[in-house]
């Protein structure tokens, strides 16, 4: 599997209600440790979905961006139309098409 | 031994589409996908490579301009199946500004370097007292 396979993909609930979109996948570096580097090996921890929107990929969602109060204003917005679904809630990936088990919001 | 990589990252964010560089200081290609691994236990996916090259590029592009790109590629690279360049994980010695690696690169950015430098510049006139 490619990280592009999950990507873009959306996201839904197991009754098919749409989540948004894979914007990103956070990764935690927890894995087994490499002896040449001392590095961990990075394993999923869960994917960032939301809403399609510019700031996301640019990085202003991640809620420590300072600035004047319109900015803050606007990035707030946007960090509430984000959330990550950890993986251990993913049930089934399939082409373009992740199945999440998530608590109603 | 100092860990060089964040314990939490972003993959879109802090590592795709990076400029790779290997222990030579010469440049790799580009971080352009990851490779993931389901465990046995079906446990998370494990990152286990990065991918380069534009038969990685491609797929993730994805539309005619990713189907132009690998078929450029297909036609240009000697093997007509050819894979991305792939670079296992723990040869990852640093996620920063660039990615370093931990050896000597063979991607195919280095062999293209190697090819123009053997058939076109070696063979300009005088090109062999050139300072490299």
């Amino acid at each position: 599997m490619r990280m592009s396979d999950l990507v873009g993909a959306l996201v839904v609930d197991e009754s098919g209600r749409p989540l948004g979109h894979v914007h990103d996948l956070r990764l935690v570096a927890d894995g087994v440790t490499f002896p040449a580097t001392g590095n961990r090996a990075y394993r999923v921890h869960g994917l960032v979905v939301g809403a399609g929107a510019v700031g996301m990929r640019l990085g202003y969602a991640r809620g420590h961006v300072q600035g004047p109060w319109l900015l803050r204003v606007l990035l707030r917005r946007l960090r509430r139309r984000r959330r990550e679904i950890p993986w251990e809630a993913v049930r089934e990936v399939t082409p373009g098409r992740i199945v999440a088990r998530v608590a109603a919001q | 031994m100092t860990v060089q990589i964040p314990e939490r990252l972003d993959v879109l964010l802090e590592l795709l589409d990076r400029q790779l560089a290997d222990t030579e200081g010469r440049l790799a290609g580009k971080v352009d996908d990851l490779e993931l691994t389901v465990p046995d236990d079906g446990g998370p996916p494990v990152v286990t490579a990065i991918l380069s090259g534009p038969q990685a590029l491609g797929p993730r592009i994805g539309g005619r301009l990713g189907q132009w790109m690998v078929a450029v590629a297909r036609r240009l690279h000697p093997d007509a199946d050819a894979q991305p360049a792939r670079i296992d994980f723990a040869q990852l010695a640093r996620i920063g500004p660039r990615v370093l690696l931990t050896a000597p690169a063979d991607t195919p950015n280095q062999r293209l370097e190697t090819w123009v430098r053997t058939h076109l510049v070696g063979r300009i006139p005088g090109a062999g007292h050139a300072d490299v």
